[in-house]
């Protein structure tokens, strides 16, 4: 076979997988995702596989001393990272104590939630989102918050298979949710890359450091961050932070029907 | 070597950073017609993005690997099939 002939073919291949993919999609879309559950369940199997394999095999106990020191190190930097979100924790029960006073209508609850492990990688992922290893058998379902710990709801529930879920992170692009900063109701808007901002009026006090409450539920999004004001604007644009590293995370709480 | 190729991209789209991906997805592409960028691109819409898509396009990352293979095809019959 000459080049030309070669050519020609690896082109056709080209054209004709590129076909099979969109067809495939196109499936995917008319069955409301059914192709991408599957896909995903088989994907988050293997990933925790690996995983687990990967801290065994940290775990194990024939290594080097050095590489012991650089755990307790990462442990001990990631207890401290615990200690200073359970400060920052008890600002924020002290603010959602006020908010749920003035709330109408309280609801308790006192579900103690799914715990589940996270299978995808934060880095790895381009639309903000994670994969983690439960899904409907274990009774999740859409709309659910995912909690890390410290109490800092991180998303929800976006889509949900046999054995896994899609996170969709409130910073995600395009992501919207109803917050409480100082007391106001505004909503928060994702924009990738860990980002979150809300518009507030300028006339609102707040300072870095102050809650951001998910309206309705007892969870925290977040704390306030950077504060942007200009006089010749009316509103005020509240960067929003998690004071918890998220990428460090290994486990989430899931609370169904928490709204 | 394409098979080696296809599968390092295939491992750094589970396991790596975005960039990582992005680069040798642009190198894969470059260098090959290659329909596996546009299949690693299927499954990572699969994994990571909802139904909904972003943007309102539910198949994001697959249109632009499609773009990115298709769009280098004179560039690499320039470069590669003299």
């Amino acid at each position: 076979m000459n080049s030309f002939q070669q050519n020609k073919r690896s082109r056709r291949t080209l054209l004709l997988l590129t076909l099979i993919v969109f067809i495939i999609a196109g499936v995917d879309y008319a069955s409301a995702g059914f192709v991408r559950t599957s896909i995903r369940d088989a994907v988050s199997m293997v990933q925790g596989g690996v995983f687990k394999m990967v801290s065994a095999v940290s775990a194990a106990k024939p290594l080097s001393s050095r590489q012991s020191l650089l755990d307790e190190n990462a442990r001990l930097k990631e207890e401290m990272r615990t200690l200073s979100s359970y400060a920052i924790q008890n600002e924020i029960l002290k603010a959602e104590n006020n908010a749920l006073r003035s709330l109408v209508r309280l609801q308790e609850d006192t579900s103690p939630g799914i715990s589940a492990r996270i299978v995808s990688s934060f880095r790895s992922s381009p639309f903000s989102t994670v994969v983690i290893e439960v899904g409907e058998s274990a009774g999740i379902s859409v709309g659910d918050y995912v909690v890390i710990q410290g109490g800092f709801a991180i998303g929800t529930v976006s889509e949900v298979g046999e054995r896994s879920s899609l996170v969709t992170l409130f910073t995600a692009p395009e992501q919207t949710v109803a917050v409480q900063i100082g007391g106001a109701s505004v909503e928060m808007r994702g924009r990738g890359a860990g980002n979150a901002v809300a518009e507030l009026p300028r006339e609102i006090v707040i300072s870095e450091g102050d809650a951001v409450l998910l309206q309705g539920s007892r969870f925290a999004a977040g704390v306030v961050g950077r504060i942007e004001s200009t006089p010749a604007n009316a509103s005020k644009r509240v960067f929003v932070v998690v004071p918890v590293s998220i990428q460090s995370e290994r486990f989430v709480t899931v609370f169904p029907g928490a709204l | 070597m394409r098979h080696i190729f296809s599968g390092v991209t295939l491992l750094s789209a589970l396991f790596m950073p975005v960039w990582v991906f992005l680069v040798l997805a642009f190198g894969f592409s470059l260098r090959y017609r290659a329909w596996e960028v546009i299949c690693i691109a299927f499954i990572i819409d699969c994994i990571y993005l909802s139904t909904d898509g972003i943007f309102g396009i539910p198949f994001f990352a697959t249109l632009v690997a499609s773009v990115l293979v298709w769009g280098l095809e004179p560039l690499r019959n320039r470069f590669v099939f003299r």
